[in-house]
């Protein structure tokens, strides 16, 4: 089956005062019909750019500098503004962190979401709402129709997160970008709209990339995983393969980190160190100094990532099953 | 404020040109104003220098005097150029002056009120937003009327008029700084509150209080021309700009324009320099806007 | 939110009956109002005889009192200069002032505004840094100027326009009004660009400033990234989210503004109360002072509280518990 995102070496920088930060570094994985990608990493590590870029939404001073987007084999790097902008939001909806920045606080959601019905189809404002009150029952907000009046400031933040997913499935499109949607919300309140993006995805056949720097997140909702370093993928691979048997360091460190994982009563182990500046980019590979494994040739040459099922971008990967820590 | 932080804000301020000629003009028309009675053939103040036979003349006349009137002269015979130079001096004097006592006056106002907080902090900061809504120009109007000509009523009203804007600013982040935490550490230690304010709270708020101080300065320069030119204010013996100007009204729609054009662009001028110079700092001072 | 504007009326009456005590302790108690009326060689009997007559001998609250009760009946006292009575005298210069500041007020926004949010989003281009050039003459040039040079240039250079006066006037509701009549625009043109100057610049530097941190925000981008157009996000999200900075300011200023008319009106020779205010000023005509100063204070009063309900319109998170 034909990937239905195709991204190969996306390189995106930030052409700052105080030097060039190399957000996203030569960024390549493919999405299929229907799948839920992880995208995981620490704050920094470029997940967003990533996100960002992919819709060509990469505020100045930052731009792509190299690589390729393909969505069903439309190239969509270099593509011109107006023909991005139908892309967005019909075929490609992207979810934000922070819902309350997000809304715009004086314009009612039932205006909101016409707005971005009307960007690509026109609809009569008694379609509108229909349409609207359809979505947001379908999102588990109740009462819809009597809600469409009423503003962003009135809701709590798990619901209002649901009225931009509402949005963002308006046109039906065939892949959600959801940046970190959860991260803001409750725990109790993360589970809920956790469940219910897994189902309507199922049902709507869309796919879907989830960023996060939560492990348990990407552990309950996909089906692969991306984990990010310092703007660059270190590891690809099936949820089930990557958690259970991590062949980057950086990902070992990460589920041994999680408190869920540490018995009752021992001490947490966090990674050592801090992630790198992005200002700043080092010769050999970014996790170096940080790294347990490291040896003399992870100082001088950048690793790659291989071509395997389950491609790893380390000079020294874990070959075993980590059933202890290291 | 530590060296590197100076030189890094001059470094970002001569980044842009317009900001830096603005520097100089203000800059050369401060030293020329200080200067003037060395550089001006005549002292227009002076009048036993007056020869009314003068009056009225075009740029380029050959006065009684014996020299040449490069900018022509007035209806009351002055040299238009000697006239401007001093009249510059007066709208600096006026402006800076009163600038820096209502800038003494509002910042202790504001500062207070915020320190101290609860019922006083109430009571000023209505009265100033009060005065604030109240048109600044039409309050230095009735108080230089009432008060009668002379420098320092004039002074008078002109810092009535503005104390209020930097009795708001100085309120304003001073109120934001002493929410902040180290604030509330410092008021536990035994440090007195007098030294609170003076080494934590006033440097603080410095860097707004200048953006307002270069945009009062020159919203003062033009108060202060705006009331000579309407009859009120200073003595007629001591044109300031406005007044210049408002004489020459009355000749330029005969085609003697030079009277009152001259005069005009120098205050111009100043006034101008004076904003983009505030402009760059106030683009500088702020965090928000800074890419 | 009835209760809310019921709170806010109470209020605005409290303030002018606070604001008038004011007025006249500062008025009629600094300097001597009898100077204006006497000649210096007046006899001391004549001088009795005046200060009785106008009741400057009575203690100042008493002068008060008096005042109050005349002004609930409408008597605002007579012009000391003119010897008619102050209120009728006000009252029939004022539209030619609110003419010019409604129009000056209107034009700044309606024209600075699209101008400003021009600016704002696109700050390199040549046009934004033209309009941002023309806001700091604005902001810096004294009013005066601008209007003898707005008279040199179309009066006397050009010839299009008169020099001032105002022009042809209909009758709408018993009021003279000359927007209505060729004539009259051509006199109301000039003076109204000059008074608008000021307030246009300050207009485009707030609308600027407001859309370029607005543009910042995240609402913009999740807007773009449902792929709504530039032209939709700024008309619709950016005009609605600057518009609460916009009309305080356009409410504040109003009052500048009208107090602004007295230097434009005496330089168009423009028929308004502001010439009318500056003589009484420079004569220390006080009760014309005085019922100036408490007409623009009701008038004011009356912007704040319109711009507060306004507000309850713009901002729809002050609905709520309809405080501000």
């Amino acid at each position: 089956m034909t990937a239905l995102l195709e991204v190969k070496n996306l390189t995106t920088h930030f052409f700052t005062k105080l030097g060039v930060v190399r957000a996203v570094n030569d960024v390549s994985f493919s999405l299929a019909r229907g799948e839920i990608l992880g995208l995981v990493g620490e704050s920094g590590s470029g997940k967003s750019v990533t996100g960002f870029s992919i819709l060509g939404l990469v505020d100045p001073p930052g731009r792509i500098v190299s690589g390729s987007v393909q969505l069903a084999g439309q190239e969509l790097v270099g593509l011109g503004d107006n023909k991005l902008r139908e892309i967005r939001g019909r075929r490609i909806a992207m979810i934000f962190q922070d819902p309350m920045m997000t809304l715009n606080p004086v314009l009612s959601i039932g205006t909101q979401m016409r707005l971005a019905m009307r960007a690509h189809k026109s609809v009569s404002k008694r379609a509108a709402r229909a349409r609207s009150a359809e979505l947001l029952t379908r999102v588990g907000i109740s009462d819809a129709a009597n809600r469409l009046d009423t503003y962003p400031h009135q809701y709590s933040g798990g619901m209002r997160q649901r009225v931009a997913i509402a949005i963002a499935l308006l046109h039906q499109p065939s892949i959600i970008i959801a940046d970190e949607p959860t991260t803001a919300l409750d725990v109790s309140v993360q589970a809920q709209i956790l469940a219910e993006m897994k189902s309507i995805v199922a049902e709507l056949g869309t796919s879907m990339i989830w960023i996060t720097h939560d492990l348990a997140v990407v552990a309950a909702l996909s089906m692969r995983i991306a984990v990010m370093y310092a703007g660059s993928i270190v590891e690809v691979g099936a949820t089930s393969d990557v958690l259970t048997s991590p062949r980057h360091p950086y990902t070992l460190g990460l589920l041994n980190s999680l408190p869920s994982r540490a018995p009752p009563g021992t001490e947490l182990k966090p990674i050592p160190g801090s992630a790198p500046s992005a200002l700043n980019v080092s010769k050999g590979c970014p996790f170096q100094p940080r790294c347990s494994m490291a040896t003399s040739i992870c100082t001088t040459v950048p690793p790659l990532l291989g071509d395997t099922q389950h491609p790893v971008r380390c000079h020294n990967p874990l070959l075993f099953a980590a059933s202890d820590s290291v | 404020m530590r060296a590197a932080a100076i030189s890094d804000f001059w470094s970002d301020f001569h980044e842009n040109y317009v900001a830096v000629v603005a520097a100089i003009v203000v800059v050369v028309i401060i030293l020329a104003a200080c200067f003037a009675p060395w550089i001006t053939p005549q002292n227009p103040y002076d009048i036993a220098n007056l020869n009314l036979a003068d009056a009225r003349q075009p740029p380029g006349f050959v006065g009684s005097q014996g020299y040449v009137h490069i900018l022509g002269t007035d209806s009351q015979g002055r040299d238009l150029y000697s006239a401007i130079l001093f009249g510059l001096r007066i709208s600096l004097e006026m402006g800076v002056i009163s600038g820096a006592v209502a800038l003494a006056i509002g910042t202790t106002l504001g500062i207070v009120a915020a320190y101290v907080g609860g019922r006083l902090e109430n009571v000023i900061m209505r009265a100033i937003d009060l005065q604030l809504s109240f048109p600044a120009i039409l309050l230095a109007l009735i108080l230089a009327a009432i008060l009668g000509p002379g420098k320092t009523q004039l002074i008078v009203a002109l810092v009535a008029a503005q104390y209020a804007y930097y009795a708001r600013t100085a309120f304003g982040t001073a109120a934001v700084e002493r929410q902040k935490e180290y604030i509330e550490a410092a008021a536990a230690t035994p440090l007195s509150a007098g030294r609170i304010v003076l080494r934590h709270l006033l440097p603080n708020s410095m860097p707004p209080l200048i953006v307002v101080a270069t945009v009062q300065i020159a919203a003062a320069i033009s108060l202060e021309a705006t009331l000579s030119f309407l009859g009120v204010g200073l003595p007629v013996t001591q044109p300031s700009l406005g007044s210049l100007i408002a004489n020459g009204f009355e000749y330029m729609l005969s085609g003697r324009t030079w009277m009152a054009i001259y005069p005009g662009i120098a205050l111009i001028i100043l006034i101008t320099a004076i904003n983009l110079v505030g402009d760059q700092l106030r683009d500088q001072l702020n965090p928000r806007l800074r890419r | 939110m009835v209760q809310y504007i019921v709170q806010r009326a109470i209020q605005a009456i409290l303030v002018v009956a606070v604001i008038s005590a004011l007025v006249f302790v500062g008025v009629y108690a600094v300097g001597n109002p009898i100077d204006v009326l006497i000649s210096p060689d007046a006899t001391q009997q004549m001088r009795e005889q005046t200060i009785a007559n106008y009741g400057l001998d009575q203690p100042l609250y008493i002068q008060y009192l008096v005042f109050v009760r005349n002004m609930l009946g409408g008597n605002l006292g007579r012009s000391l200069v003119f010897g008619v009575p102050v209120l009728p005298l006000i009252l029939s210069r004022l539209p030619a002032t609110l003419e010019l500041t409604l129009a000056a007020m209107l034009i700044a926004t309606v024209v600075g505004v699209p101008l400003g949010i021009y600016a704002g989003t696109r700050p390199n281009a040549l046009g934004s840094r033209v309009i941002m050039a023309i806001s700091v003459l604005g902001f810096s040039v004294p009013t005066f100027w601008i209007g003898i040079i707005l008279i040199l240039t179309f009066a006397v250079n050009l010839g299009w326009l008169p020099a001032g006066g105002r022009g042809e006037t209909v009758s709408v509701f018993g009021v003279q009004w000359s927007f209505l009549t060729i004539d009259g625009l051509k006199h109301l043109f000039l003076p109204t660009l000059n008074l608008a100057f000021f307030k246009l610049a300050l207009m485009i530097r707030l609308a600027r400033a407001g859309t370029r941190e607005t543009m910042l925000t995240d609402v913009i981008k999740f807007a773009r990234a449902a792929g709504l157009t530039e032209q939709t996000i700024l008309r619709r999200h950016v005009l609605k989210l600057i518009s609460v900075p916009i009309v305080t300011v356009f409410g504040l200023e109003f009052g500048s503004t009208l107090a602004y008319a007295i230097v434009t009106e005496t330089i168009f020779s423009w028929p308004g109360v502001g010439k009318l205010i500056l003589d009484s000023i420079t004569s220390l005509d006080r009760p014309v002072m005085v019922a100036y100063l408490i007409l623009i204070a009701i008038l004011f009063i009356a912007i704040n509280f319109s711009v507060d309900i306004i507000y309850l319109f713009l901002d729809p998170r002050l609905r709520r518990r309809g405080i501000s």
